[in-house]
């Protein structure tokens, strides 16, 4: 078993972050009928708690403010109840007691309903393999009550759209009494944490620093082959500045461990508000783009100034100013791009194909679209719902073309000599409704078709195809338009007069997803590298004194500039050919 | 006026508007803390929105728990933070020293004084009472043979504070033998070398010291024994698992032989780090009755664990960065970065180690060393709360304890410092002071008072009738504090009632500069968005 550690930090991290362990979770309870050729333990711990009873948790970090968890205890409550807040409780003093309460943040429909459902197993069936949190409506409720069920759930659904405040607000999965960590003297909406500035400083405390070594110890000491870390990052902040120091502290212990890093930040309005707010802005963005890729093995940017306007959105709609929404379409696409890392190996033949075929493990995946480390960046491309497949026997390939970028300032003008890239499929569908296609036929049309999708001189593509299409859980914001049916087919009319259909019109859709390192995103790299030039580097500019502000001292902002240089250089269209650097 | 013109939003306080905004913060922030103090302060437990529950007597901890929004307070806030970092304790008597600067300048103030008349004088005061605190103290003397009663002593008024008696006295003992193991002489004592680990498990009281070191981790391969004597230790950090080609290296294969070959490379070079392991086990175990025990920084991988098993020795994987450093201060031996060179000399020795498992929590114990000077102090308590305010506390104990150590003297407690200061101030100091300045003098000295004032009013005693008992008393030569039961003075030496002599240091230095600075604000100007949106 080839082990993965997610870190998530920051809030739109742990949005995108709750989506995707509800389809994690989706996949667990479903995968008798037909999610095939995944293994889960990939992601997920089997562990126990004092009284013995199983668990089956994500191995998971998370870092967010305080008071950012909402109506949920950070420890969870999977291994230990609520406590009791009785003054008698208190062992340690015999004087007086007095009680501070905050004003208790009620829960949402939905997680009384989570709790309700776990107070029905009093005694849990758990079964060697961990136990499964299934459907809401599916198992746990019996016989008759299931049309008052399905009332009750769907208003909450829908309520949900408009209610959700915090990422746990959502969240299926159980989580580790370890897996969340707050961040000490900050309060979520108090503290002010737009800038990388915010965000520093916080491992300097030797206390702080060890704490989170051990929580990430705890993890990666069970782990037998830990194939790598995928790190989910909010680069909208401080959060930017926190995943810097973090991986700059564990980076020495985990030195030869592939780090894949996916820097998101949901859609934004620029800050017009003075010049040196656009400084500001301007100047986080090169500085966590520099500081990040240094201390990760491949970093892929995503986010979309506006999303709802996008390409991309063109079968959604999406509101932009809800977390809810948007970090569920990157939840999508990054689930999607990190399938290969929890697929079973397949042989060389078509049965033992069937299940999946292109199982790769992070390391792989990581050195191949970097190009052994030279192209540190890479930009993320996505269909949701994905394109289906061309008419059988007609001379077409899977329509590539529909991938559009999640990652923002690309320029697709710009054809280089070389780029990888590792495209996954899922659950690709049959044109015209047809049902879902076999691995087989995925792989026949994607391989012919080849050729005529080539941009430029396209050198390495690592291809993996699974048969599951992306389960869509119940809670999941209602964002899919009018023309998607219920098995994520693209209709030619629209089925549904309302705006958006969310998990209980679609139950399920097909993704396609790539990663690549493609010249197009030199726009991304050099826009970071010239504003960053132009504004931090002369010290007397109002960026200088922001730079100096931040604790980067000339040579500091000198050797970042550097490094974005050499990121950027990489990526320069090439006039001769180099096919020597690769195979 | 100029911030006008320059953010039209900025919102001006005038001179007294805003010496009345310092002031009352400061009350306001005193008042929170107050009850705090003292051995018979209340404790206070917050429950947060989704029924967290933090337990805490620490002023300190408080200060970190409150959602501080008003600028006075947050700087108040932030010094008496510092005071925890540099001296380990003493945050609440700072801020309640400020409050109570604030509190007697306001009286003056009233009455027509100059802040920068009452400040000069809190600089007088300030200097003399340091000067005050080098004649007041008690020596302790460091020398080869440290006196652990008057150890105890100190750990014991700081613990008593912050749990109840029974616990507190426990306690005592274990963080003055902790402090003792680790420390050495002429060298600074590194607290760090005490490890603190907890378990969540059956009472409070049964919190330990373990001589020797207590892992959070256990062996990964079930072959491996759970208890093993008379053990040699190996502290290593060296990657025994089989990694795929580093991520940066730049080699490709051409065909599936070629990756094949490599495989078998990076297996086979693997497998060589651990025979040489094996090898030297060989060496010094074969034909006695001895264990060997693997403890590794890096990883461990099955393959690996499985060949160590075979040879009967238990392995440790991922051993926190920090333990490496504790393993060769508890077992001896050295701490090995590569297995070439392998002799018996890098090897640590422990009498036992064990695994102790609780769920899904496994604990090595590595104990009956020889000579240790690194220990770990094992919590256990009912539940998290507990447990971290039981830390909270012997972290303060140990702070006290090397504190102690350092500054090589110690300060009577229970109050009588501040009042014989105050009587300095009174008596001695104020007729040297020309003018108006004698009035921040009394000020300063009044507020001094404030400590025993608040222990009094902790215990419910009548606050005007214990410190007039004290004052008569010091009066008449008597250097003595207040017994918090009874309210009668009492002698803190023959008591027993000690506190560190750089933590009252550290508050009357730092305290004044505060107070002075916000005495002497005579605008405050709110700007910006942070401030605005409360």
């Amino acid at each position: 078993m080839r082990e993965v550690v997610t870190v998530q930090l920051g809030g739109f991290a742990n949005y995108v972050g709750s989506h995707f362990w509800n389809f994690q979770d989706e996949a667990l309870g479903a995968d008798e009928d037909g999610l095939v050729g995944l293994d889960m333990n990939v992601l997920y711990r089997v562990g126990e708690t004092r009284q013995g009873i199983g668990t089956y948790t994500p191995r998971l970090l998370a870092f967010d403010l305080r008071g950012s968890l909402g109506a949920v205890r950070a420890a969870g409550s999977l291994y230990e109840r609520s406590p009791q807040f009785e003054s008698s409780a208190v062992a340690t003093w015999n004087g007086q007691t007095v009680t501070h309460r905050h004003e208790p943040i009620p829960k949402n429909d939905f997680l009384k309903s989570l709790d309700e459902e776990s107070e029905g197993w009093s005694q849990p069936s758990v079964s060697g393999s961990g136990f499964q949190l299934t459907n809401v409506a599916d198992t746990t409720h019996s016989g008759n009550s299931v049309p008052s069920e399905e009332t009750r759930e769907s208003s909450f659904v829908q309520s949900l759209d408009d209610s959700v405040e915090y990422w746990t607000d959502y969240l299926k999965a159980h989580l580790h009494p370890r897996s969340v960590y707050e961040l000490p003297n900050t309060f979520h909406g108090l503290t002010p944490f737009d800038n990388y500035s915010s965000g520093q400083g916080f491992f300097k405390e030797q206390e702080q620093l060890e704490e989170v070594e051990n929580r990430l110890r705890f993890f990666v000491e069970e782990c037998d082959h830990l194939q790598g870390f995928q790190f989910m990052v909010d680069n909208s902040g401080g959060f930017a500045a926190v995943a810097a120091d973090f991986l700059e502290a564990v980076g020495d212990e985990y030195n030869r461990t592939p780090k894949l890093l996916f820097s998101l930040r949901p859609p934004w309005i620029p800050p017009k508000v003075s010049h040196r707010d656009a400084i500001v802005a301007s100047l986080h963005e090169s500085v966590s783009l520099a500081r990040l890729s240094s201390l990760s093995n491949l970093l892929v940017p995503a986010g979309l100034q506006q999303l709802a306007s996008s390409k991309f959105a063109r079968h959604l709609c999406v509101n932009d100013s809800k977390l809810f929404c948007t970090s569920a379409v990157y939840a999508t696409a990054l689930n999607t791009i990190t399938l290969p890392f929890r697929m079973e190996v397949s042989g060389p033949t078509a049965t033992s194909q069937e299940r999946g075929f292109g199982s790769s493990d992070m390391s792989n995946m990581v050195r191949l679209v970097s190009c052994s480390q030279q192209k540190k960046v890479a930009l993320l491309e996505a269909a949701v719902p994905g394109p289906a497949l061309p008419v059988a026997g007609t001379p077409g390939s899977f329509d590539l073309a529909s991938l559009s970028s999640l990652t923002p300032d690309v320029d697709h003008s710009y054809t280089g000599t070389q780029a990888a890239e590792a495209l996954v499929i899922q659950g690709a569908r049959l044109p015209g409704g047809g049902g879902s296609a076999s691995v087989a036929q995925v792989l026949e049309c994607t391989f012919t078709g080849k050729p005529a999708v080539r941009r430029g001189a396209l050198s390495l593509c690592q291809l993996s195809v699974s048969p599951n299409p992306l389960p869509i859980p119940v809670p999941f914001p209602s964002i899919f338009g009018p023309y998607v049916s219920a098995r994520g087919d693209i209709l030619p009319n629209p089925i549904a007069s309302t705006a958006g259909r969310g998990g209980l019109d679609v139950l399920s859709i097909p993704i396609a997803a790539r990663v690549t390192s493609t010249d197009s995103l030199l726009p991304y790299v050099k826009g970071r590298l010239t504003s960053f030039r132009k504004l931090g580097l002369s010290r007397a500019s109002v960026g200088g004194g922001v730079l100096e502000d931040w604790g980067f001292a000339k040579e500091e902002a000198q050797d970042l500039a550097e490094g974005l240089g050499n990121l950027a250089s990489a990526y320069s269209d090439r006039r001769f050919d180099s096919a020597t650097d690769s195979d | 006026m100029a911030i006008r013109m320059v953010n039209p939003n900025a919102e001006l306080l005038s001179k007294s508007a805003a010496l009345h905004m310092n002031i009352s913060a400061a009350k306001g922030l005193q008042d929170v803390l107050k009850t705090n103090l003292g051995p018979k302060g209340t404790i206070k437990m917050l429950v947060g929105g989704s029924g967290d529950i933090k337990l805490t007597k620490d002023g300190n901890t408080l200060l970190k728990e409150m959602q501080i929004q008003n600028p006075t307070a947050i700087m108040i806030a932030r010094t008496a933070v510092a005071q925890d970092d540099i001296s380990g304790d003493g945050t609440t008597s700072t801020v309640l020293f400020i409050g109570e600067l604030m509190k007697q300048a306001e009286r003056f103030i009233g009455e027509g004084m100059h802040p920068r008349v009452l400040v000069d004088g809190f600089e007088i005061a300030k200097k003399a009472t340091l000067e005050f605190l080098e004649t007041f103290k008690t020596p302790v003397a460091v020398g080869d043979q440290l006196d652990k009663e008057l150890l105890k002593v100190v750990a014991r008024t700081s613990l008593r504070t912050k749990v109840h008696e029974e616990l507190a006295d426990k306690l005592t003992e274990i963080v003055v033998d902790a402090v003792l193991c680790v420390q050495k002489p002429d060298e600074a004592i590194d607290l760090f070398m005490v490890e603190i680990m907890h378990m969540r498990h059956k009472f409070d009281t049964d919190t330990r010291l373990v001589e020797g070191l207590v892992l959070d981790h256990g062996a990964r391969h079930p072959d491996m024994k759970k208890r093993v004597e008379n053990c040699y230790i190996l502290t290593c950090n060296v990657s025994l698992e089989y990694e795929k080609s580093e991520v940066n290296a730049g080699f490709f294969y051409h065909n599936a032989e070629q990756r094949e070959k490599m495989v078998a490379a990076e297996r086979r070079s693997v497998d060589e780090k651990v025979m040489k392991i094996i090898k030297l086990k060989k060496q010094v175990c074969d034909g006695t009755d001895k264990n060997f025990v693997v403890i590794n920084q890096k990883g461990i991988d099955p393959v690996s664990l499985d060949l160590l098993a075979r040879e009967g020795i238990v392995g440790l994987r991922r051993a926190k960065r920090r333990n490496m450093e504790r393993l060769v201060l508890t077992c001896g031996g050295e701490a090995v970065e590569s297995v070439e060179d392998l002799s018996p000399d890098v090897l640590g020795y422990a009498g036992l180690v064990y695994e102790h498992v609780l769920g899904e929590e496994k604990y090595t114990f590595v104990e009956q060393v020889k000579n240790p000077h690194s220990c770990t102090i094992l919590i256990t308590g009912p539940n998290d709360y507990t447990i971290a305010q039981i830390k909270d506390a012997i972290r303060d104990g140990l702070r006290s304890v090397k504190n102690t150590i350092e500054d090589e003297s110690l300060i009577l407690g229970a109050g009588a410092f501040e009042v014989a200061a105050r009587q300095h101030l009174m008596n001695n100091v104020r007729k040297t002071v020309q003018g108006r300045a004698q009035l921040g003098v009394q000020a300063f000295a009044e507020a001094l008072l404030v400590i025993p004032k608040t222990l009094a009013d902790n215990s419910g005693l009548d606050t005007q009738d214990v410190l007039i008992n004290l004052q008569s008393e010091h009066d008449a030569g008597n250097v003595v504090g207040l017994d918090q039961t009874t309210g009668d003075p009492i002698d803190p030496n023959v008591q027993g009632i000690f506190d560190n002599y750089s933590v009252k240091r550290q508050i009357i230095t730092s305290a004044p500069v505060i107070a002075a600075q916000l005495l002497l604000v005579d605008e405050v100007i709110r700007a910006g968005r942070n401030m605005r949106k409360q």
